[in-house]
């Protein structure tokens, strides 16, 4: 009722209006010829010089930009684990504060032994210090991009304790999403708190390394543009590389744009789903994702698109893997061999994600145990008024 | 012939998870391989034993808004498809449904009507061996019954299948069979439709 529908609905149409199909087509072939002509090592040098700052994530083609690669042999006998978290966030209307992770994993085994092992990890954090980061100094709350991070290492330690019940020599772990904790540049967070998070992090992926088990993160409909970026810093005729300097041409009279700007709007995902063949991947590229530089640099992150069958997905891993053809072709027939059984998504995630799911019902559950467990201590358990309010919703 | 308390344990084939006290319904321990139709199944609970008689059998996903999907392929089809997603064993489930025929305390006669209490959630669901099942059946009342049960699956089709596995159960009891069938015939004696076609699936 509240949602003015006529008044979206119309805004649906102009919405719609402005989609140029024609300006996207010939944008996109641009972007194509592009990544056949622009000269990586160009690239390189360019991303390579002190003074550059370009306004955008921009993919760091170690090797080529457009060589692809055709699908490896699938191994006869493999083991796929995946892992994926979901959680209660701190309520700030309960009179306790406390939050729940609930991290999936299925560790699948295919080829002569088949087999499946799912569970989840259930852990409730009420402690002041796993609450807050120094409670008695800056009592800072683990919540929102914190809280990610929390789960994000979670997730890591899980994949490595379930890991250690592959018998499979030919294995990967696979997260859902990414391997580049974007949290850990938020504001005010100082770097004892990140080295928190980080270094388990950090640690759990050497833990993967030290077992032989590569380990990748699995983006279906990516919406980067890393490597469509490369082209631009290629197309870009600025000294260095600066992109506030273009910001001037914009006031010239007639006004101008930058020479790349064509190229702005696009997605990697457009890009490569006209340059890929179904089954094979791109170039791996290196991230320069910003909070990269306070991940060690055997560890720094390297991704290549997929096209799965179905659509182009990011693949992400760490150095060790990229660098290494073995686990790199590994990971290219086993994540597409994942799409092909789970009708275009890795079974190993989905049913991870169905092991880590918390329901409306367990949500309930939780509220009205804590709220038990504090009428046997003699509390009451009052909510804020807000909250009551928002429950009853009377008229 | 003596089926007490004391015998050694049984296979367990379920656990029972929805319950009354007509019937109950059971996980299936193993995929796809819900009891007969028609099987005898017993339930202990302490000194008691339930009877009861396996009316149907269903396959589906554990998670009811999860919908199985096709997962053949030209060259990967039925028990192959499983090997290749070796999670549907945890994802799927077989449950089976019986309705309760009868109950006995430790070791007084067996009584052919519903029990005082249903069985308990969670307890074990086995097969009755066949000797039970050969005692059991040497009384025949408790086909009225199957017979006035509103399952699923209609009712003389039941107690067609139900005397099919006594019948095997006793080792190919034909004086047991034509006893059985007399039985039917006195049950349906108002139904001729009905009558014919339990006899006809009966026909050894």
């Amino acid at each position: 009722m509240p949602l003015k529908l006529d008044a979206i609905a119309e805004a649906i149409h102009a919405m719609a209006s402005t989609f140029d199909g024609a300006d996207q087509r010939d944008r996109l072939q641009l972007a194509l010829d592009r990544l056949r002509a622009t000269d990586p090592a160009h690239v390189r040098r360019r991303l390579d010089d002190p003074q550059a700052h370009p306004a955008w994530v921009v993919a760091y083609p170690e090797r080529s930009l457009a060589a692809t690669y055709p699908l490896p042999p699938l191994p006869a006998d493999f083991a796929v684990l995946g892992a994926d978290g979901s959680m209660i966030e701190p309520d700030r209307h309960n009179p306790l504060r406390f939050f729940v992770i609930n991290t999936g994993y299925a560790l699948l085994t295919y080829g002569s032994q088949p087999a499946a092992e799912m569970d989840a990890v259930s852990q409730l954090y009420y402690q002041t210090d796993e609450i807050f980061i120094s409670p008695d100094h800056r009592t800072l709350p683990i919540e929102g991009a914190l809280l990610a991070l929390k789960m994000a290492v979670e997730e890591m330690n899980v994949l490595v304790k379930a890991a250690t019940a592959i018998t499979q020599p030919q294995a990967l772990a696979l997260r859902d999403g990414t391997l580049i904790l974007w949290g850990l540049d938020s504001p005010g967070i100082a770097d004892d708190v990140r080295q928190r998070f980080l270094q388990p992090y950090q640690d759990a992926l050497r833990t993967l390394q030290e077992m032989g088990v590569p380990i990748a993160a699995y983006t279906s409909y990516p919406n980067a543009d890393d490597v469509v970026n490369a082209l631009r810093v290629g197309l870009c005729r600025d000294p260095s590389v600066v992109c506030r300097r273009c910001e001037a041409i914009f006031q010239r009279v007639p006004p101008e744009t930058p020479i790349c700007a064509p190229l702005a709007t696009l997605v990697d995902r457009f890009l490569f789903s006209r340059h890929l063949a179904k089954g094979e991947r791109s170039e791996c590229f290196r991230s320069r994702q910003d909070v990269l530089k306070f991940y060690d640099a055997d560890q720094a992150i390297y991704f290549f698109y997929l096209h799965t069958g179905s659509e182009i997905a990011r693949v992400e891993m760490p150095a060790w893997v990229a660098r290494d053809p073995v686990l790199l072709d590994r990971v290219h027939a086993l994540v597409y061999d994942q799409c092909q059984r789970g009708r275009g998504y890795p079974p190993a995630l989905t049913e991870a994600h169905e092991q880590a799911v918390i329901t409306v019902g367990d949500r309930e559950v939780v509220e009205e145990l804590v709220a038990r467990a504090l009428a046997d201590r003699a509390v009451v358990y009052v909510r804020s008024q807000k909250d009551q309010s928002k429950r009853v919703r009377g008229v | 012939m003596s089926e007490g308390a004391n015998h050694p344990p049984m296979e367990r084939i379920g656990e029972i998870i929805e319950t009354n006290s007509l019937g109950f319904v059971a996980e299936s321990f193993v995929l796809h391989q819900p009891p007969a139709l028609g099987s005898l199944l017993r339930v202990a609970v302490s000194e008691r034993t339930i009877f009861a008689v396996a009316s149907l059998g269903a396959t589906a996903g554990i998670d009811p808004g999860r919908r199985a999907v096709r997962r053949s392929t030209a060259e990967i089809f039925d028990e192959a498809v499983y090997r290749a997603h070796p999670q549907l064993e945890h994802t799927l489930r077989t449950e089976f449904q019986a309705l309760l025929v009868g109950f006995r305390d430790g070791d007084r006669p067996i009584r052919q009507v519903l029990p005082p209490q249903p069985p308990p959630l969670h307890y074990s669901v086995c097969a009755c061996p066949p000797a039970e099942a050969r005692l059991f059946s040497q009384r025949l009342p408790y086909f009225r019954l199957l017979l006035n049960a509103s399952g699923e699956l209609p009712a003389d089709q039941l107690l067609a299948a139900h005397i099919r596995a006594i019948y095997h159960a006793r080792g190919d009891d034909l004086a047991w069979l034509e006893a059985a069938a007399r039985e039917v015939a006195i049950l349906l004696r108002d139904d001729y439709n009905r009558l014919m076609s339990v006899l006809h699936a009966i026909e050894p």
